[in-house]
């Protein structure tokens, strides 16, 4: 956490109080667990459960989603009497943002307009994670990497994708 | 047959020109992969699994499984000259780092190298001498004793996990969730699909993998400064030579390591990384002098990787013989497995002699192979270090995009693995790991089918699972695993 970091306002600590034995990350974890152990549960009652001697397909779900939630529970009050100080890792915005989005352009490109324009762009938009984004470069590792592709897949490899259609 | 004549049989298999091909390309892209910081064993085995349904499934395992020690042999360069701890070799870096500091970096590289090829070579025996025999044993198995030894393997996989047991069990729990995505084995009937068709068949395993353990993992690593790089230049074939005290030090610490190795892997949820921990901190209970360990000391650098890349090759023995991987790489290969139409168990030796016996003798070639590679060209493997990371992730992801999109030709499937890449990074930022939610994954389905198929038999009384010996000697190992580690947590530390 030193030199860079300190100016930098797309880089944000969440460290939380180390001194108290609450940990933040646990009880947020343990929720999200019971919401999900919730969510499984009510999905599941839609299928059939059937009985111990002939278990339907709903009988798993329910017994999988009571699991989670109770295991959420547990999480959600062993919360308060953490021993371990609670600390977020430093998180740096522009790549979990620019990465996901990078796999975003892939996915909407690569049907309608074919393999190069979804690699170009996932390559340019994955490139704007770095700080120092140099568009000379990412334009050249655009299309670098477009060609790469090219070849291997389509070339070598003959899957039936086509570098460019709409 | 003889075990001489079944490895015949295997070379025969492993030496065609096609399977040497894949053999080779498995272990050098899995020895890069390793090498380069950000991707790790999964990752790599996940993003080269597509791969599998273009060629025979003999070459496809090679491949795969030349990837995943690769990437054991590669990772523990960047643990040594980079201190970036890899999944795999986080110990290494412990005292490996150390070494390169003091300007001994080549013989750190050298006699890990020969630490990975004793371990992986003892491995290998075990799994040849052990599989048919454990094999054989499980074909009496029924549902009952294959309920209980997923109980096992998801008790061990949550409670050997990195964290917290309860953090671990529910990411079991989660994946055995979405695992109940897809069509129900029994009733044939849709579940957990939210009508979209797409999920009618599940989400594929690689998706998953990639998702967790590529995508998360580079939202975590992109864009940050990079680890100076220690003496790259001054790695020469003089340095890499070990002295007469390093030589004397190292060959009992590998030989522990190997056997330390050997025996975690064979555990569901041991694995390679559990191994190398262990590997070290038996060196550590050892040693005479316990305090030059973090400082360079060479047993801990040597016994962890024999002891990673031993349990490497043994766990292999509950993968093919039960069809329970004790690890997500062992996942991995498993849903490659499946994929390819051959069903993992107690039948796959007999049925498919050549797979096995092939994939035992790649095995051996490989790792001769890797040595091959790694030592005489030691320099361009640490000059791969050199290449500025941002370079590398947006290749890395293009080849992730691409390996989804290519197994169903489907951009869903991408959005998938952004869902998945999303959560991913959510676990991690919470402390959650994710190998025991892959496990859990492949297993969850497996445990249902079993589960309900049993008590069909027992008529609904779960009295079923304690009345057969295998059945109740696993269940109790099982408990009593999970209490020792209850027990061993909550003492402070």
């Amino acid at each position: 956490m030193s030199g860079a970091s300190d100016s930098d306002k797309t880089q944000t600590d969440l460290r939380v109080s180390a001194r108290s034995n609450f940990d933040a990350r646990a009880l947020l974890g343990g929720l999200i667990a019971v919401a999900l152990g919730i969510l499984t549960i009510m999905e599941g009652r839609r299928y059939p459960s059937g009985s111990l001697l002939r278990m339907g397909p709903g009988y798993f779900p329910l017994l999988l989603g009571s699991l989670l939630a109770g295991l959420g529970a547990i999480l959600c009050v062993t919360s308060f009497f953490s021993r371990t100080s609670p600390r977020l890792e430093m998180i740096l915005w522009r790549p979990v943002i620019m990465i996901p989005a990078s796999i975003l352009c892939f996915a909407l490109l690569v049907t309608p307009f074919g393999l190069g324009p979804a690699v170009f762009a996932l390559v340019f938009v994955a490139l704007l994670s770095e700080r120092t984004f140099n568009p000379r470069a990412a334009l050249l590792m655009a299309v670098g990497m477009t060609t790469f592709v090219w070849i291997v897949f389509t070339v070598i490899l003959a899957m039936p994708y086509p570098l460019l259609t709409w | 047959m003889g075990l001489l004549e079944n490895l015949a049989l295997g070379f025969g298999e492993a030496l065609t020109l096609q399977n040497l091909f894949y053999c080779f390309l498995g272990v050098t892209i899995g020895n890069f992969m390793g090498v380069i910081p950000g991707v790790g064993a999964v990752a790599a085995v996940s993003i080269l699994l597509p791969v599998t349904y273009y060629v025979p499934p003999t070459a496809g395992l090679i491949m795969l499984a030349g990837l995943y020690y690769g990437a054991v042999y590669g990772a523990v360069t960047g643990a040594i000259l980079l201190n970036i701890p890899h999944t795999v070799s986080a110990v290494e870096c412990l005292d490996g780092y150390p070494m390169a500091q003091n300007g001994r970096a080549g013989v750190a590289l050298f006699m890990t190298t020969i630490a990975s090829l004793c371990g992986s070579l003892v491995g290998v025996v075990i799994l040849a001498v052990c599989a048919p025999t454990v094999a054989e044993f499980a074909l009496t198995f029924t549902s009952i004793e294959y309920f209980s030894l997923i109980v096992l393997g998801m008790t061990g996989a949550a409670v050997l996990a990195r964290g917290s047991a309860i953090r671990s069990f529910s990411m079991v729990i989660l994946g055995m969730i979405v695992g109940i995505v897809g069509t129900d084995v029994i009733s044939g009937q849709p579940r957990f699909t939210f009508g979209f068709n797409h999920l009618s068949d599940g989400v594929s395993v690689g998706v998953i993998a990639m998702g967790l353990f590529g995508v998360a993992e580079l939202m975590g690593s992109a864009g940050r400064p990079k680890p100076v790089l220690l003496e790259s230049k001054t790695i020469t074939w003089r340095s890499l030579m070990p002295t007469a005290e390093d030589w004397r030090r190292s060959w009992p610490a590998i030989l522990r390591g190997v056997g330390v190795g050997s025996c975690l892997g064979l555990l569901p949820g041991g694995g390679a990384v559990l191994a190398s921990i262990m590997g070290y901190t038996v060196e550590k209970q050892l040693a005479r002098d316990p305090s030059r360990f973090g400082k360079g000391a060479i047993e801990g650098v040597v016994a962890p990787e024999a002891a990673a890349n031993a349990a490497c090759q043994t766990s292999f023995v509950p993968t093919l013989t039960l069809g329970i991987p004790t690890d997500p790489i062992m996942a991995v290969m498993l849903a490659a497995l499946i994929m390819k139409g051959i069903a993992p168990g107690p039948s796959l030796i007999a049925e498919h002699p050549d797979i096995f016996w092939g994939l035992v003798a790649s095995f051996i070639i490989g790792n001769v192979l890797l040595v091959i590679w790694h030592i005489p060209f030691i320099r361009i493997w640490v000059q791969l270090l050199t290449i500025p990371f941002h370079l590398l992730y947006p290749a890395v992801i293009v080849m992730i995009c691409m390996g989804v999109y290519s197994i169903h030709s489907s951009a869903t499937d991408v959005l998938l693995l952004l869902v998945f890449g999303g959560l991913g990074y959510g676990m991690r930022l919470l402390g959650f790991q994710p190998a025991p939610l892959l496990v859990g994954l492949v297993l969850g389905p497996l445990m249902e089918e079993h589960l309900r198929r049993s008590l069909i038999v027992s008529r609904g009384d779960f009295i079923v699972f304690f009345e057969r010996p295998i059945s109740v000697a696993v269940l109790t190992v099982s408990f009593l695993v999970l209490v020792l580690t209850f027990r061993k947590k909550n003492l402070p530390s």
